[in-house]
């Protein structure tokens, strides 16, 4: 069904749309009517007569036309019934603002109720809502009290309350809506469905979503990755503070709460997610009205130098870059900057400036193809009084707007100055009177630039290696009948053989005899590992010992490992140990795939070895994957640098990591039985060498 | 040269802590060796006994603690010693850390038949070094009793080799002296000394604790010399733990689930001597800058907190070559407590 209709219906009944003004459902109707909605309106009402002045009908079931729309506003025990109706009527979409159902525990009557609509081509938004807007149609289907001034930016919120508070900054800032929907429940439609009308519409221009929790993340992050193709998306999610780190059988799961995955996936797929209400107001209308930049470089152009530092510093938090050719710089603004001033970025104006020399500074700046965008700032003084604003700013932001350039002000000063922010905000002026405010959001805008560029190099999917997925199933299918919900390090060795991944030579042994004949078979200097299906972490637990380089510290490792195990488990079933060559120095990475509850299958690299959950220096990604994206995710990392050679070490062999990280995600999306595989360490060497999967963790779903 | 072989019939007797108390209050050039190490340490490829380093540490031993001791586990030395190469190595190394010593102290296996099928139980070791038992008996009254009345009647002691017995940890040493004491000496064997129970001997360093619970010390590396007297296990509400003083104490630990920021930061205020966080749940870095600043150190591990509370309720107490206090307390015990020169005479 066309989702199209739910935001521009050609018909809507208000069902329960009342006469009293204490009424939502009388709040409902008079938005409707009062924003000119050019369709049909049908109010029901069991009272019958004019509502509004509209004729109202007793029951859906007596309207004669095809309805649309059922905006439902009826106490909840009678909502079933009215659903039932309209599902019956052949109504498109239903719109329960009534509240009273999962969100107080009542799961089960919502869900009947979606149930029921969708066996009939009836699809539900809510309940507990508080509606949709739509400017294209002029569709006020809300109980928001005040016109909604019709603009560009498209908003989905999960909070009914702070969408409307959301609406209402809006409002007080003169940001022009395109559309509004708050998702509520989301018994079924969700984020995902409404953005697939949002992305399509002409006159939204920006996306800004409030979300407290994700249902479906596959859906979600293919309906974002689509609409940020086209739009920018900026998104508020609540629950950064979440417990997300519990205890896990994998580091890949105790890492992965869902905020760290849910920040790394939407940036992965263009989004940008803003800290606070605020600087998602900022991001939205200056996206919104504002062409992206088109190249880096950024200028400030300041009359305070101290400003002028504190705005250097913000382009270094927030990823922007300062132009940097004192010898070009000093060309182009030699005639603005007094003797005493500095045509250095950032270009300092000096105190002794006035609108003259800001007009001057500014289009210059505009004049030179090297500058792709401005941060002006000015701070109030006797020479450059508010009074001036008006011509510096508003003229020099037309100006600069028109030549395809991005600007942001940062206004400071007292109280002439800070009416003259508001002012400005309410003009779409994108004005500031906080220097770290502006630089965020032309960060935004550059964070989004660059996501839009590197898509256009390298959009495709990574082809996926040939390999032999039924012999890893038949692994897993193994250790499940012998009732393991993990690989041992042999079945996890044997998978990354599968798969392609290079393992150090082993051999299983189980006893000492055996463990000193691999050992001589391998040939020293070797690793020795515990092998127990009740022993997951085998280095917290001692099992682990390193570079052995004889019998006798084979021997003197084998009793030092069985003795530590069985301190840490008493319990634990050992059937052995695994000995292993002792693999070169290179520098070590956790990289792992995983099933999350939420996004589904994922992939994660990390600084590898033991302090990985202290570290937490890990990045994640989602499906579909290519090169390039992977290549992002890993240098997203803080020990990045690492790869690339510090200290004069050669750059590792990145291009091998990004395969290893691909077998993962292989693995993990064709063989359904696992749910987490974690490579810690994988040791990479220098470029052309290779990685080595040292330590391999394969744990398999819960049935 | 005395040659006194440390023997027990029950683990954790105090055994260590004899041979510390002893060595002190003596003061005689010590020779030490534990034949088979079987608390043993496993760092860097080498391998030693705890009790072995610790005494190596405490009087400055010549040898290194891995050359006190020639086997550590019994799989080893199934595998690479038979019973002569086992005896060979024994009388080597004795001959080693007896040189120009005017004592020597062989500490035996955790109990009387530990080591018995790699051939370096107590009383091999008696014979093969021509030594004499000390035997430290710890428990209840009766448990006591009992012990001393099977060694005495049950068990094929060798006289020759046998000096006595140490009574050790007793809780009520005059209800212990009025109704025991006179059935033990009845049956007949040397009592060497009576030593009461010492709650102080009991307390914990948290560098220990660290140590034993194999836990990341996430931070207050500089308070790890800390004191643990008591154990608080975070399983029921910050305001309940609060009214009820659980963290009034400085010398308590609480072991606490990771993600229990409340009761983990009001811990951390009161200045509790360590926190255990598990279940591998790193807290906010919020709170680790506060215990930061507190000076407290967290603990990290990955077991679960019953888990863990079981493990920690384990760990027996012994002493860190910079626990001076506890070892004077040692020393002072076996000089009030034992017939020294008994010890130091000629066979009885």
């Amino acid at each position: 069904m066309n989702i199209k209709y739910l935001f521009e219906p050609r018909s809507i009944a208000v069902v329960g749309a009342s006469r009293d003004k204490g009424k939502i459902g009388y709040a409902v109707l008079n938005n409707i009517q009062s924003g000119r909605f050019s369709g049909k309106i049908y109010p029901v009402n069991p009272a019958g007569g004019d509502v509004l002045g509209i004729p109202s009908y007793k029951n859906i079931t007596d309207i004669e036309d095809d309805i649309d729309v059922a905006c439902i506003t009826i106490p909840a025990k009678y909502v079933f019934d009215s659903v039932r109706q309209c599902a019956d009527r052949g109504v498109k979409y239903g719109i329960i603002i009534t509240s009273g159902f999962s969100e107080i525990g009542n799961l089960r009557e919502e869900r009947k109720i979606a149930e029921y609509a969708n066996e009939r081509g009836m699809r539900i938004l809510g309940p507990n809502v508080f509606g949709v807007y739509s400017a294209a149609s002029h569709l006020n289907a809300t109980f928001v009290s005040g016109n909604i001034p019709a603009g560009h930016l498209g908003m989905i919120t999960q909070s009914g309350a702070l969408g409307l508070t959301l609406i209402g900054q809006a409002t007080i800032e003169n940001i022009g809506m395109s559309t509004i929907v708050s998702v509520g429940n989301k018994s079924d439609l969700d984020e995902s469905d409404l953005l697939e009308y949002i992305v399509r519409d002409d006159s939204t221009r920006v996306v800004l979503m409030y979300i407290e929790g994700v249902r479906d993340g596959e859906k979600f992050i293919r309906a974002i990755r689509q609409t940020t193709r086209r739009k920018p998306v900026v998104i508020i999610k609540s629950g950064r503070s979440e417990k997300g780190s519990r205890a896990a059988a994998s580091h890949t799961g105790s890492l992965a709460g869902s905020d760290e995955v849910f920040d790394d996936l939407i940036r992965q797929c263009g989004a940008l997610r803003a800290e606070n209400l605020k600087e998602a107001f900022n991001w939205a209308t200056v996206l919104a009205n504002n062409p992206l930049p088109k190249g880096d470089n950024t200028v400030i152009i300041t009359n305070g130098g101290g400003a002028g530092v504190m705005a250097t510093d913000a382009c270094e938090k927030f990823g922007v870059t300062l132009y940097d050719d004192p010898e070009r710089l000093k060309t182009i603004f030699a005639k603005s900057v007094p003797p005493f001033g500095s045509t250095k970025n950032p270009v300092d104006l000096t105190g002794s400036a006035g609108g003259k020399e800001y007009l001057d500074a500014f289009d210059a700046a505009v004049a030179e193809d090297n500058i792709d965008s401005i941060v002006g700032i000015f701070c109030e003084t006797a020479i450059m009084s508010a009074e001036f604003l008006e011509t510096a700013i508003a003229g020099a932001y037309a100006k600069i707007k028109a030549s395809g350039k991005l600007i942001v002000f940062s206004l400071m000063g007292g109280q002439a100055t800070a009416d003259y922010v508001t002012a400005a905000r309410k003009r779409q002026i994108p004005v500031s009177d906080e220097v770290y405010d502006s630089v965020s959001t032309l960060g935004a805008a550059y964070r989004y630039k660059t996501y839009l560029d590197d898509r256009s190099e390298a959009d495709g999917l990574a082809p996926e290696p040939d390999f032999n997925a039924a012999a890893i199933t038949a692994i897993t299918a193994s250790a499940r009948q012998q009732g393991r919900h993990f690989l041992l390090a042999p079945e996890a060795q044997k998978v990354m053989d599968i798969a392609g991944i290079r393992i150090p030579k082993s051999r299983p042994a189980r006893n000492i005899k055996e463990a000193v004949a691999a050992a001589n078979a391998i040939g020293y200097p070797v690793v020795m590992k515990v092998v127990s299906r009740d022993i997951i972490h085998k280095s917290d637990a001692g099992g682990i010992a390193l570079d052995l380089e004889n019998d006798k510290e084979v021997i003197d490792a084998y009793g030092a490992i069985m003795e530590s195990c069985r301190v840490y488990a008493p319990s634990a079933v050992i059937e052995g140990v695994d000995i292993s060559e002792m693999v070169g120095e290179g520098t070590e990475l956790i990289v792992g795939a995983r099933v999350d509850r939420i996004f589904g299958p994922i992939v994660m690299i990390g600084l590898g070895g033991i302090y990985v959950e202290v570290m937490k220096d890990v990045s994640f990604r989602a499906f579909p994957l290519d090169k390039t994206e992977i290549l992002r995710m890993i240098k997203e990392i803080r020990s990045y640098p690492l790869l690339l050679g510090v200290r004069g070490e050669q750059r590792k062999d990145i291009e091998d990591v990004i395969q290893t990280i691909m077998k993962l995600g292989m693995i993990i999306r064709a063989c359904p039985d696992i749910s987490d595989i974690e490579i810690n360490p994988l040791v990479v060497y220098e470029q052309g060498s290779g990685a080595k999967a040292v330590d391999v963790r394969i744990i398999l779903k819960k049935e | 040269m005395e040659r006194l072989i440390i023997s027990s019939l029950r683990q954790s007797a105090g055994k260590t802590s004899l041979i510390i108390g002893l060595a002190k209050a003596l003061g005689m050039k010590l020779g030490y060796m534990k034949p088979f190490g079987e608390r043993f340490l496993y760092k860097k490829k080498r391998l030693w006994d705890y009790d072995a380093a610790l005494i190596s540490r405490i009087f400055d031993l010549e040898d290194g603690p891995e050359e006190l001791s020639i086997g550590f586990h019994h799989l080893q030395m199934f595998y690479s010693l038979d019973k002569k190469a086992t005896k060979e190595k024994l009388l080597e190394t004795f001959q080693r850390v007896s040189e120009d010593k005017e004592i020597v102290f062989v500490e035996a296996g955790k109990d009387f038949s530990f080591g018995t099928s790699v051939h370096l139980d107590a009383q091999t070791l008696a014979t093969d070094l021509d030594g004499q038992m000390i035997f430290v008996i710890s428990g209840d009254e009766n448990t006591v009793a009992d012990d001393i009345g099977f060694l005495a009647n049950r068990l094929p002691l060798d006289r020759e080799h046998f000096k006595g017995v140490v009574i050790n940890k007793v809780m009520n040493v005059s209800d212990f002296t009025d109704s025991y004491l006179p059935i033990i000496e009845k049956m007949g064997l040397p009592l060497l000394g009576v030593i009461p129970y010492c709650p102080e001997l009991t307390y914990l360093t948290v560098e220990f604790l660290a140590n034993r619970i194999l836990a990341k010390v996430l931070t207050g590396e500089s308070a790890l010399h800390r004191q643990i007297r008591d154990i608080v296990v975070g399983s029921i509400g910050t305001e309940a733990a609060i009214q009820n003083g659980l963290f009034d104490d400085r010398h308590k630990a609480l072991i606490v689930s990771g993600d229990r920021s409340d009761m983990i930061l009001s811990a951390i205020e009161s200045g509790i001597a360590t926190v255990v966080l598990t279940n591998n749940i790193v807290p906010s870095s919020a709170t680790i800058s506060r215990a930061e600043a507190m000076g407290v150190p967290l603990l990290l591990v990955p077991t679960d907190t019953h888990a863990t509370a079981r493990q920690v309720d384990s760990i027996e107490a012994l002493p860190t070559v910079n626990d001076t206090g506890k070892i004077a307390v040692i020393e002072k015990m076996v000089r009030n407590y034992i017939d020294l020169q008994r010890i130091t005479g000629t066979k009885p």
